[in-house]
């Protein structure tokens, strides 16, 4: 380990592990103070926007998916619903239901990824979840579990986990029988005892003193925790329809990411997510999600990014008890879509992605051919709030030995689950003392 | 068998859907990759020709390689080969043969999937987990071009029908007990 005697340090992570994508980190340190923070993200940019023009609107969710493997429903359902929105197709009752049931689905998979296999070596100081395994089988076994869980929802109701097949404009290819779908209610059962004890166990790993004064921003909806469906909201009074979102939100290219950097108007970093959610719609969480978050000692606003962990396991006891009450509700409706009339139009959307609000704008001619898209994925929006966490991270543990130093940055930006392949556009640490 | 391997096939990202029996006798073999990434299809590739093979002693199942997606894609299967593209700084289209039941694969040659949990992670977790195969072999195929929609670089093309050759003769050897599999790594002629 290097000694202050330089005036300079320089942190650097060529390539983060445990994040999806590739990507780095660089930290300048002077005199002791941070004075530059990078997330860089070099995975190559990838064109999907560009990619969508002049194809159908109706076949747009079969390429949105592509764009991440971990939360392809996010990509359909962002797309479906904004074409929705152009077409003035109202998508109601049980196949609203089950578009909120698919949704569950993926925030089971894709949190219990991150909690188990990405996030906790990070609290419990293993090099990686292998490491973990070994000494802790037992939740490794009930993470991965916990995970196909949430997959068998997709599979059953996508028609395969990953890129699945029957999310279509309107509603579905195929609607299940309510006797098919009472099929998954033994596993969630048990998902959902399993996302109890998920949140109890992280409510006891150990969380440096980090309270941040976010800016946090999600989906609220009159009765329900958000999936599909809401206003955007902020803890400091923003209140707008999705179809506002361009007029205040904006995106800007710096040299350091192939990923836009996404702002708030008159602020500069916003953060987006499990912690932003849960923050702005606790009271619409079911009641066995929102006691269990008391039990943990979690109370209904929580500002420490570290506690994110425990935040996405209660929003897996969320998406379990929210997936076992659509199924019982559940009665096959008469038709697998609603029918519409192909039209000119622009229609925006904005879903809540396991890692936070996804926005999407499609503008398309009479016969459906799409003119022009915008996507914003939640981890481009959260580039911004990354590099802020560490800058105020890094100064209070500067004497830290370097390579301590260097997996607290690394967990820090994993506090985000950032989907780098999602926002490119990958990560790699570089911590540099000048 | 060979129906539901059928079924697996038709451009799936996983498993054939049906439940599973509690163990295979038949060789399980996975394809991995994105199928719009260039060489990193190749896996897929090996996988589909294979599947037209059509032999009842072979499943066939492609995965994007996804870790927990493949720890359960072998779960109940005690022969395994996984096809997938390597980044090795090898010559392209060299093809490398691993026996991952016995040792792990080397850190390297997972560094061309994106995945936070890929092949070589997935390998360690079920041996961690006492969940590995009891034989499996991972066929790596050196390529060079990973970037989004480009195609399959020629030297990767030509090395198709040599992989899929190797892929069927390591499944002949792994479903005949008596004539033990060759333990090892190797990068010469499937190692066979």
């Amino acid at each position: 380990m290097k000694k202050k005697s330089a005036k300079t340090r320089t942190i650097r992570v060529d390539a983060l592990t445990r994040v999806e994508g590739e990507g780095g980190l660089h930290v300048k340190i002077r005199d002791g103070k941070v004075i530059d923070v990078k997330l860089k993200i070099f995975e190559p940019p990838r064109f999907f926007e560009a990619l969508l023009r002049g194809r159908n609107c109706e076949e747009a969710a079969g390429i949105t998916s592509r764009i991440c493997g971990i939360c392809p429903i996010a990509y359909q359902m962002s797309t479906v619903h904004a074409v929705e929105d152009a077409l003035g197709v109202r998508v109601d009752g049980q196949l609203r239901a089950l578009r909120r049931l698919i949704y569950c689905g993926e925030w089971i998979e894709s949190h219990a990824l991150h909690v188990y296999l990405l996030h906790a070596p990070d609290f419990l100081d293993y090099d990686d979840a292998i490491q973990m395994a070994q000494e802790h089988p037992e939740l490794l076994q009930r993470g991965l579990k916990l995970k196909k869980a949430g997959n068998e929802i997709i599979r059953f109701l996508g028609g395969r986990e990953i890129h699945p097949i029957n999310i279509r404009v309107g509603g579905f290819y195929k609607a299940p029988s309510r006797k098919s779908l009472l099929a998954l209610e033994e596993q969630l059962k048990w998902a959902r005892e399993a996302a109890l004890e998920t949140v109890r166990w992280t409510a006891g790993l150990p969380f440096p003193e980090f309270e941040q004064d976010f800016l946090f921003v999600a989906l609220r909806h009159e009765t329900e925790y958000p999936f599909n469906e809401g206003r955007i909201v902020s803890n400091r009074g923003l209140d707008i329809p999705v179809r506002d979102y361009e007029q205040l939100f904006s995106e800007e290219h710096v040299e350091h990411s192939t990923a836009l950097h996404s702002s708030l108007k008159d602020h500069d970093s916003y953060f987006v997510g499990p912690l932003a959610r849960y923050n702005l719609n606790f009271d619409r969480l079911s009641p066995m999600a929102r006691e269990a978050a008391l039990a943990a000692g979690l109370r209904a606003v929580c500002r420490n990014p570290f506690q994110s962990i425990v935040v996405r396991s209660v929003e897996i006891l969320y998406a379990c008890d929210e997936a076992l009450r659509i199924i019982e509700e559940y009665e096959m409706p008469e038709k697998p879509a609603v029918d519409f009339v192909m039209k000119a139009g622009t229609g925006t959307s904005c879903t809540e992605a396991p890692r936070g609000i996804l926005y999407h704008r499609f503008r398309f001619d009479d016969h459906g051919a799409i003119l022009d898209a915008k996507i914003v994925p939640p981890t481009s929006q959260n580039q911004k709030a990354i590099e802020s966490d560490l800058l105020q991270f890094v100064p209070r543990n500067i004497s830290l030995p370097e390579e301590e130093l260097r997996r607290r940055c690394e967990q820090v930006v994993r506090n985000y689950d950032p989907c780098i392949s999602c926002s490119t556009h990958f990560l790699k640490l570089h911590v540099e003392h000048v | 068998m060979p129906k539901n391997s059928a079924r697996a096939g038709k451009g799936t990202q996983s498993s054939d859907g049906s439940p599973k029996p509690a163990a295979h006798s038949a060789v399980l073999v996975i394809g991995l990759g994105n199928p719009f990434r260039g060489d990193d299809s190749v896996g897929r590739i090996v996988a589909a020709r294979v599947r037209r093979r059509n032999r009842p002693h072979l499943r066939v199942a492609e995965s994007s390689g996804e870790g927990a997606d493949l720890l359960e894609l072998w779960a109940d299967s005690g022969a395994v080969i996984v096809v997938d593209a390597v980044e090795s700084g090898g010559k392209t289209g060299m093809v490398h043969r691993f026996e991952a039941s016995q040792r792990a694969l080397p850190v390297r040659f997972s560094n061309s999937s994106t995945h936070a949990f890929g092949l070589g992670e997935a390998v360690e977790m079920a041996r961690a987990l006492n969940q590995l195969p009891q034989r499996l072999i991972v066929f790596g195929i050196e390529g060079r071009r990973f970037d989004v929609g480009s195609k399959l670089s020629a030297e990767v093309k030509k090395a198709v029908p040599h992989v899929v050759e190797c892929v069927v003769e390591e499944a002949r050897r792994l479903l005949a007990p008596q004539v033990p599999g060759s333990p090892g790594s190797s990068t010469s002629a499937c190692g066979a």
